[in-house]
């Protein structure tokens, strides 16, 4: 075959590419073909290369980190049908084609739009450069672009700056920008993953009534199967810079050939796939003895929560973050708070932990209410409760040793004699699967993964009854964030912890809990036993919550009902003064309450 | 509106507060200096007689309490009256009248200079960061900081004194300043150049070092990355997208700095005869004239303060995102 | 390739050995050490200390002692840098004006970072009404030109090393403050501070022991910088004649000579290349410790 041919139907073959950065080879050997109107995913966990795939195509890594294209061919067919080489074309050229025959949208719409510009005219920038046109004619076409994208009143948005939007309607503009000039490939790099989950849907849905419209083939970039099962129709999978296999969507799902894809399958939360067992259960991971179903819970509280109430001023009015919230958990117990984001979950963890002082409300910890306890009378309630935080490159102090970090407590606290420190430090490692030895190394050293094992150890230091958990998995990779999970549950069996699990995945939600609190605007509008908020909600908000969970089945595609909804999520701000109603629950179940609508 | 009208409201209060904290601290000072404060007032004028004394004494009333000599003070100085300068023989405030209109002609041109000149190297020099002239700049960037400005003023003053006559070396105008019109302002500027780039050096240098680093920030973020994406040639991605962005650090550096670029006149004018505020510091400080020079202080920070809110509305207008918002 | 990561770090493999135990601190010192212009930087400074701290007592001649005829240009006698308007040795001048631009920069420099790093700390830490009482404080020495103010408090009272420093430490600490509220704002906000608060960790403790480490690095930097804008104010002050007179300092050099400039250019450039020199050299140090602790060129 002639080297700039491809088949009639074919829009981009890339072959044998191998992408460079200094030392590191980012890329390595990589082929791929996309046809027209199809949708391609490029799936990896981090560091797979696949972001750097998407940015090479359209030649833009050798921008400020230098990267350099070593070998390969980026064969695209331009809209006239003529054959081209990315890769030996002239910046000239490529400029003509970025943006306007492919073009790209990436994963943080806030730092991808300019602050200083506004919205019409970050899209009408485009159109006047391929298209010629005058700027009144281009902001004509960008109001007709926000109508498609279906942002709610156009008019005005046009004209206002992206930091007054949320999420969102920032991301359809990016989608509105990118579309402006009508490309034959559209490149997603992970365009939802900044998103919370029912936006996630509706973004993915528009995503695919507009391909349909404009004909535009896409290259989905993610890491999230789910997504791929729902939108892709061929996968290309990659690890560590390398390609691992490629196929149709329902091939790569039912009969995974490669092992890495098997692996990272297996490591997928899927929602309902626990519908058979009230309890929680461990990742079937290779290495892992049989998934054994962890105890169940006593019924001994360990922690009562009573009508908490959490209100800071903000401008025009007041965060009403936290309302009436009421639950219980106990000794052995996990129990989930779930929500996106503004639902008040992390402000009931911290409320909890006495981080933030309630506006109202009562905490009980092992039958002690630990509002308004000073400084000081709550220093000893404190060694029942710990917390592990979200971001694990962020909750280790970056100068000091990990052994040092994991002693703390303990020093704090002077539950340990200086020579015991080290013994009991040495134990925890153990505990969480980190060898001794690497007690005198720095956090910047460990993998996300080992990081998160170390922050659970310090949180064991003082041997609490409690962990609260503030979303402890959720910037992991799918196949580490199954290890954490397992030895979450692994040390709640052993150890008889209890969790307050705060999450906004409710796939994971299911692997850990016994019970889930579902949190929609600072209310917990559904609270009961997992199998049933899950299997059964009843909350109207639940139900969309859980309808918008992409399922990582290509055979469920189309199965729910899709919804072109638009929406934001709604503001728990109010005006000074104002009076939210009153919670009321009713019982729907055996311990299953809901909020009446 | 009445959010602007609140707004407008807090930011007078402000800047009012302040001037009163200078002023009481001003009036303080001369009670906290050690000896007299009639002696203190009088400046050291070459023995200042009893009589001098005694007729300070009655005119700032220095044998009442503190309290009153306060109110009298602040209440003077409402009248646009801030003492009188023995030395001078001349009130402070028609003495420094005389004296303000050549150091913001000179502050002002230095701070545009610094301002333009500094933020084009650095986009330059960041542009392309591996450069020859990216490390010449960080080299002569730590020069020109590291040299002290009087002592650089001085040098360009043996060179364009004796070695290269281009420029006037002393003075604001030349002859007895009988020139008028167009012919005028063409020898003020003339006579500018060399103390409004002394005085500039410093700030040069630093700004380019601090636009290099926003702009090499600003290239390195997302929106650059989508501006690409957009197929915009380079002129229009450092132009129009990276510049407005990377030059909001580079304000608001300005806008702290205004008052280091004040004090920094006081050396200019001094090297280079430059008839203005702070020149006469110089002189006042020589004699140990307080009235003068507090009335100096006085008026410095007025001008800091007021230079302060126009640098934060010039802010609010590049930058979209805090428009809405209070104050910084 | 072993597709799931393991819990021990088998990928450090494939980046290279094992990294060994380096403290942040260690690591930024080794990068500091491989920046040729900063080890140049502190080689010319520890030159210049020495000179200072030692010179006197190898070079005895005092610096107001006329000691050879008006105007005498350098390398013509034994005073081999010349002699200035009064005779007065331009070597002895330089030899033993150090003492004082260093001892006053110096210590105005840490004056005004224990004051900023104090107020910036309560500040950034407490939040609140102690943050805007703090902030208005701050506000209103900085609308103070910090030259003009010093020329103040020097007139008013009397012009000694001791209130010189401190003077210049007064009217430059500003700057300092608003840096350290900035890092101990950002830091409050982090996980890791919320997870030593969660522990019951105690004020203090969190401020000194967790915040302040971490805030350090870009305060040693302003620190080395303020140093050398400290020098730069101390000679100012003496260059406008008021420094301490009866201590020789290069700045009172350059402003004794500069009406004799185009008579003799040595009396006022010599000194003028020493503290440029000094300056340029803690110029050049600040400059290296910014690069070794600038966390884009290392992993987190």
């Amino acid at each position: 075959m002639d080297a700039l041919s491809m088949p009639e139907n074919r829009l981009l073959e890339v072959r044998g590419l191998t992408v460079r950065f200094g030392s590191v080879v980012a890329v390595k050997d990589l082929s791929f073909h996309l046809d027209r109107g199809e949708t391609l995913a490029i799936v990896g966990e981090s560091g797979s290369g696949k972001s750097v795939t998407a940015l090479a195509i359209l030649r833009l890594i050798e921008y400020g980190s230098q990267g350099v294209i070593e070998a390969g061919e980026i064969l695209f067919r331009r809209p006239d049908g003529s054959v081209v080489d990315l890769v030996r074309q002239p910046e000239r050229v490529l400029r003509g084609i970025r943006g306007d025959a492919i073009s790209m949208i990436f994963q943080e719409p806030l730092t991808s739009l300019n602050p200083v510009y506004t919205v019409g005219n970050q899209i009408a920038e485009t159109l006047v450069l391929h298209r010629g046109i005058s700027w009144d004619e281009a902001m004509e076409t960008a109001l007709e672009m926000l109508r498609k994208v279906r942002i709610p009143d156009p008019e005005r948005r046009l004209r206002t700056y992206p930091h007054e939007m949320s999420g969102g309607m920032r991301q359809r503009v990016m989608i509105a920008m990118a579309l402006a000039c009508r490309p034959s490939i559209l490149i997603a790099d992970e365009p939802t993953t900044a998103l919370d989950v029912t936006i996630q849907a509706q973004t993915l849905e528009l995503m695919r009534q507009l391909q349909e419209e404009f004909g535009t083939a896409i290259i989905l970039i993610t890491h999230d199967m789910g997504v791929v099962a729902e939108t892709a129709d061929r996968v290309v999978v990659m690890c560590r810079s390398e390609f691992v296999e490629e196929g149709p969507v329902g091939r790569i799902f039912a009969a995974p050939q490669a092992e890495y894809t098997r692996l990272l399958l297996d490591a997928v939360p899927r929602l309902g796939s626990l519908a058979d067992t009230p309890y929680p259960k461990p990742f079937p991971l290779p290495g892992a003895e049989a998934p054994a179903e962890t105890a169940p819970p006593s019924d001994r509280p360990v922690l009562e929560v009573d009508g908490l109430v959490k209100r800071f001023p903000a401008a025009g009015g007041q965060v009403h973050a936290v309302e009436s919230v009421s639950f219980t958990l106990s000794a052995g117990e996990t129990l989930a708070v779930v929500g996106e984001s503004g639902s008040g979950k992390s402000t009931v963890a911290n409320l909890v932990m006495r981080l933030t002082e309630p506006t109202d409300g009562a905490i009980r910890l092992l039958g002690t209410d630990i509002t308004g306890l000073s400084h000081r009378a709550m220093k000893p309630h404190r060694r029942e409760m710990q917390m592990v935080f979200q971001d694990p490159y962020a909750s280790l102090d970056p100068r000091r040793t990990v052994g040092d970090l994991v002693g703390e407590p303990m020093r704090i606290h002077r539950t340990e004699s200086r020579a015991t420190v080290r013994d009991r430090v040495a134990e925890l490692f153990g505990l969480v699967g980190l060898s001794p030895d690497q007690m005198r190394r720095y956090p910047h050293q460990f993998s996300g993964g080992q990081r998160q094992r170390l922050c659970i150890a310090r949180a064991l230091a003082l041997h609490p009854r409690l962990i609260i958990a503030d979303e402890a998995v959720s910037a992991l990779d799918v196949s580490i964030q199954a290890q954490i999970v397992n030895l979450m549950l692994d040390l709640q069996s052993r150890l008889g912890l209890s969790y307050l699990f705060i999450s906004h995945d409710m796939a994971v939600v299911e692997r850990v809990s016994h019970r889930v609190a579902v949190m929609h605007l600072g209310r917990i509008v559904e609270i009961g036993p997992r199998r049933e908020v899950l299997a059964n909600p009843r909350h109207s908000y639940t139900q969309r919550l859980l309808s918008a969970v992409p399922v990582a089945d290509p055979a469920a595609r189309g199965r729910r009902g899709r919804s072109l909804a638009v929406g934001d999520i709604p503001s728990p701000i109010h005006p000074q003064g104002y009076t939210p109603p009153p919670v009321r629950l009713r019982a729907a179940g055996p311990g299953h309450f809901v909020a009446e609508e | 509106m009445t959010s602007i009208a609140r707004a407008v409201l807090y930011r007078t209060a402000h800047v009012l507060g302040l001037l009163l904290a200078v002023l009481v601290f001003n009036f303080l000072l001369i009670h906290l200096a050690p000896g007299d404060p009639a002696q203190v007032i009088a400046g050291d004028m070459g023995g200042a007689t009893p009589e001098v004394l005694a007729e300070i004494r009655t005119r700032f009333g220095l044998d009442l309490p503190l309290h009153e000599q306060l109110l009298a003070y602040l209440g003077r100085v409402l009248t646009g009256d801030l003492g009188y300068s023995f030395y001078f023989d001349r009130p402070v405030t028609a003495l420094i009248g005389q004296r303000i209109l050549p150091t913001l002609i000179l502050v002002l041109s230095a701070l545009v200079l610094a301002v333009v000149v500094g933020t084009v190297l650095g986009v330059i020099s960041a542009r392309w960061p591996r450069s020859w002239f990216s490390h010449a700049l960080t080299v002569l960037s730590l020069a020109g900081y590291s040299a002290p400005v009087f002592w650089t003023g001085i040098l360009l003053l043996i060179l364009f004194a004796s070695v290269w006559p281009l420029f006037p070396v002393t003075g604001m105008y030349s002859g007895i300043g009988d020139r008028t019109g167009i012919s005028y302002l063409i020898d003020v500027a003339h006579h500018l150049v060399l103390p409004a780039f002394t005085l500039a050096i410093v700030y040069i240098a630093q700004y380019s070092r601090l636009s290099r680093a926003a702009m090499l920030d600003v290239l390195g973020s997302d929106y650059i990355r989508t501006a690409r994406a957009k197929g915009l040639g380079e002129g229009k991605v450092i132009f129009k997208h990276a510049l407005r962005n990377a030059i909001l650090p580079v304000i608001t550096m300005a806008g702290l700095q205004f008052s280091n670029l004040f004090a920094g006149a006081v050396l200019v004018e001094t090297v280079f005869g430059w008839p203005g505020m702070g020149r006469l510091a110089f002189e006042s400080i020589l004699r140990r004239d307080a009235p003068t020079i507090l009335g100096i202080l006085f008026f410095s920070a007025l001008v800091v303060i007021v230079a302060n809110q126009l640098t934060d509305l010039f802010y609010r207008l590049a930058d979209p995102r805090i428009a809405g918002k209070g104050s910084r | 390739m072993s597709a799931v990561p393991q819990r021990t770090p088998a990928a450090a493999g494939v980046y290279g050995a094992p990294p060994a135990a380096r403290s942040p601190m260690g690591e930024a010192w080794r990068m500091f050490l491989r920046n040729r212009a900063a080890v140049a930087g502190l080689v010319l400074m520890v030159g210049i200390v020495l000179m200072t701290l030692v010179g006197p007592l190898l070079y005895p001649v005092d610096p107001f002692g006329m000691v050879w005829a008006p105007f005498t240009p350098p390398l013509e006698t034994e005073y081999v840098l010349g002699t200035d308007y009064l005779g007065r040795d331009v070597l002895a001048g330089i030899v033993h004006g150090g003492t004082a631009t260093l001892a006053v920069g110096a210590s105005a420099a840490v004056i005004s970072i224990v004051l900023g790093v104090l107020i910036g700390a309560f500040a950034g830490y407490y939040g609140g009404w102690v943050d805007a009482t703090l902030m208005r404080v701050t506000e209103f020495f900085q609308v103070l030109p910090p030259l003009l103010l010093a020329m103040v408090l020097i007139t008013l009272f009397q012009p000694t090393l001791t209130t010189i420093a401190a003077t210049i430490g007064l009217a430059s600490w500003t700057g300092v403050a608003r840096l350290a509220r900035a890092e101990f704002m950002r830091l409050n906000q982090q996980e890791f501070v919320r997870a030593a608060r969660a522990l019951s960790a105690s004020n203090a403790r969190i401020m000194l022991r967790v915040i302040l480490p971490n805030a350090l690095p870009p305060l040693i930097v302003m620190a080395a910088m303020n140093t050398g804008v400290a020098i730069l104010f101390e000679a100012g002050l003496s260059f406008l004649g008021l420094g301490d007179p009866t201590t020789m300092s290069w700045g009172f050099m350059i402003g004794a000579s500069r009406e004799y400039i185009l008579d003799a250019w040595w009396p006022v450039t010599l000194p003028g290349i020493a503290i440029f020199l000094t300056v340029l050299a803690v110029s050049l140090i600040g400059d290296g410790l910014n690069d070794a602790f600038n966390p884009k060129l290392r992993e987190r």
